[in-house]
């Protein structure tokens, strides 16, 4: 062997091994930066807390006051372990100072060190995170209690033209369940519930011919009006129009032997465009196993 | 139907039985190990042929690492931690997740309680009409109009 590939081959395994220890410092800086931000959510979540209660000491809110200390206690837990966690990472630091890189052993040496904690640090980051995400929904309680607690307090009705304005915005909530399904406002979704059977099956015939007024629809939106043979001769015939992203809320809706099609279609190679990758777990176990038998053919 | 979070916490114990780190099998597989973290995290599922390859590095079927004869449960009161919306709604209309409706009706979207009603209309799932109907907005009340339930 060449003096030169002997070099080359020593030169990429030191790289590989500071270039691992470096990842391991910055997944630490990352946990300690998270501490840091925690730390100060907590602090605000502790002072919002105390404000709250002092303005409207309702019985809800007042029972949030454990969950509040829990995670006070939760914090002084983390920060504890991190000191740990920390201590361990300067040991591993002062080993690198001390090792002389340019020996394989001491190069392996360093690897198994920070693999072996590199996992450790990375659950612990996970439960900084999931720490901070606690304190804001603590957060989101606290100010949801203290705005439904004030909105109680405010209804009094002083004229005519209050009432008709709760009343207006009490309905305006129904109107956005179809705005809502209707995602831009198509006229068609919003009147799916009482469309009748005739009107159904032409809008059914509109969408199958891609007729301009029902370009737009989404077929998520008119699915849950219509019956499972109609879902089904839409599904067949637009299928592979459907973006991959839009095609899994429709599977409800649609027979299994119209999955079944569509599963066909991708293993025959006539289904290009759908990312199989990303919908098979939304698929009924027979059609996930079709897929899956058919993989293994191909590598045996 | 497959649940990614339970997904990948077969893979963390398969890949712990065999005594090996996520950059260890991360590179059998040949991904990185963020793509191997997230799997085991339940943020997304190993594509088809990853599936084949893992399941023949852990010496199991492919139904064991999908946990596709297994039962799930869910939080009551967050159907949808740890889970995929979609994959969720999906489970309850296909009937495979047992979830007492009226209890749960209230965390969908306006959208996913139409789904929701358009199977009970057709009586793919039940329910007890009595403690949902109370729970419907007119509109959906219109929607399931015609229909008699007692």
């Amino acid at each position: 062997m060449s003096e030169k590939f002997v070099n080359r081959r020593k030169n990429k395994r030191m790289k590989d091994a500071t270039s691992r220890y470096d990842e391991l410092e910055r997944l630490i800086n990352d946990i300690t930066e998270n501490l840091a931000e925690s730390k100060d959510e907590l602090d605000e979540l502790v002072d919002l807390f105390a404000s709250e209660l002092a303005k409207n000491p309702t019985s809800s809110l007042i029972d949030l006051k454990d969950e509040v200390k829990d995670c006070e206690a939760d914090y002084q837990l983390i920060s504890e372990d991190f000191d740990v966690l920390n201590n361990i990472f300067g040991n591993i630091k002062k080993d690198k100072e001390e090792l002389n890189l340019e020996r394989s052993s001491h190069q392996a040496k360093l690897l198994k060190r920070v693999d072996d904690f590199y996992e450790d640090a990375e659950e612990f980051l996970e439960e900084v995170e999931e720490f901070r995400d606690e304190i804001f929904e603590l957060v989101e309680e606290i100010n949801d209690k203290e705005t439904k607690g004030s909105s109680k307090q405010k209804q009094e009705f002083k004229s005519i033209e209050d009432i008709s304005g709760i009343i207006n915005e009490a309905f305006a909530g129904i109107r956005n369940v179809f705005v809502d399904l209707s995602g831009k406002g198509n006229g068609i979704v919003s009147m799916l519930p009482f469309l009748g059977k005739e009107e159904k099956k032409e809008l059914v015939q509109m969408i199958i011919d891609g007729h301009e007024d029902a370009k737009n629809l989404k077929l998520s939106s008119v699915f849950p009006f219509l019956d499972e043979s109609d879902c089904d001769k839409i599904f067949l015939a637009k299928m592979k129009e459907i973006p991959t992203k839009e095609i899994t809320a429709l599977f409800p809706f649609v027979s299994k032997e119209a999955l079944s099609v569509m599963v066909d279609e991708y293993l025959e190679g006539n289904f290009e465009g759908l990312n199989m990758n990303t919908v098979y777990p939304f698929l009924d176990q027979e059609s996930i196993k079709k897929i899956f038998y058919k993989e293994l053919k191909k590598n045996n | 139907m497959v649940d990614p979070k339970r997904v990948g916490n077969k893979i963390t114990e398969l890949r712990q039985a065999k005594n090996l780190t996520q950059e260890e099998l991360a590179d059998k597989v040949y991904v990185t190990r963020q793509a191997l973290s997230r799997w085991e995290r339940g943020q997304a599922v190993p594509p088809v042929d990853m599936v084949v390859e893992l399941s023949r590095i852990f010496s199991v079927s492919f139904d064991e690492l999908l946990c596709l004869n297994e039962s799930f449960e869910v939080n009551k009161n967050d159907i949808f931690k740890n889970h995929d919306r979609q994959l969720i709604i999906n489970w309850i209309v296909s009937g495979q997740l047992e979830v007492n409706i009226p209890d749960i009706f209230y965390q969908l979207s306006p959208l996913e309680r139409m789904t929701v009603l358009s199977k009970l209309r057709d009586g793919t799932i039940n329910t007890n009409w009595e403690e949902l109907l109370v729970k419907l907005t007119p509109s959906e009340l219109k929607f399931l109009g015609g229909k008699k339930h007692e």
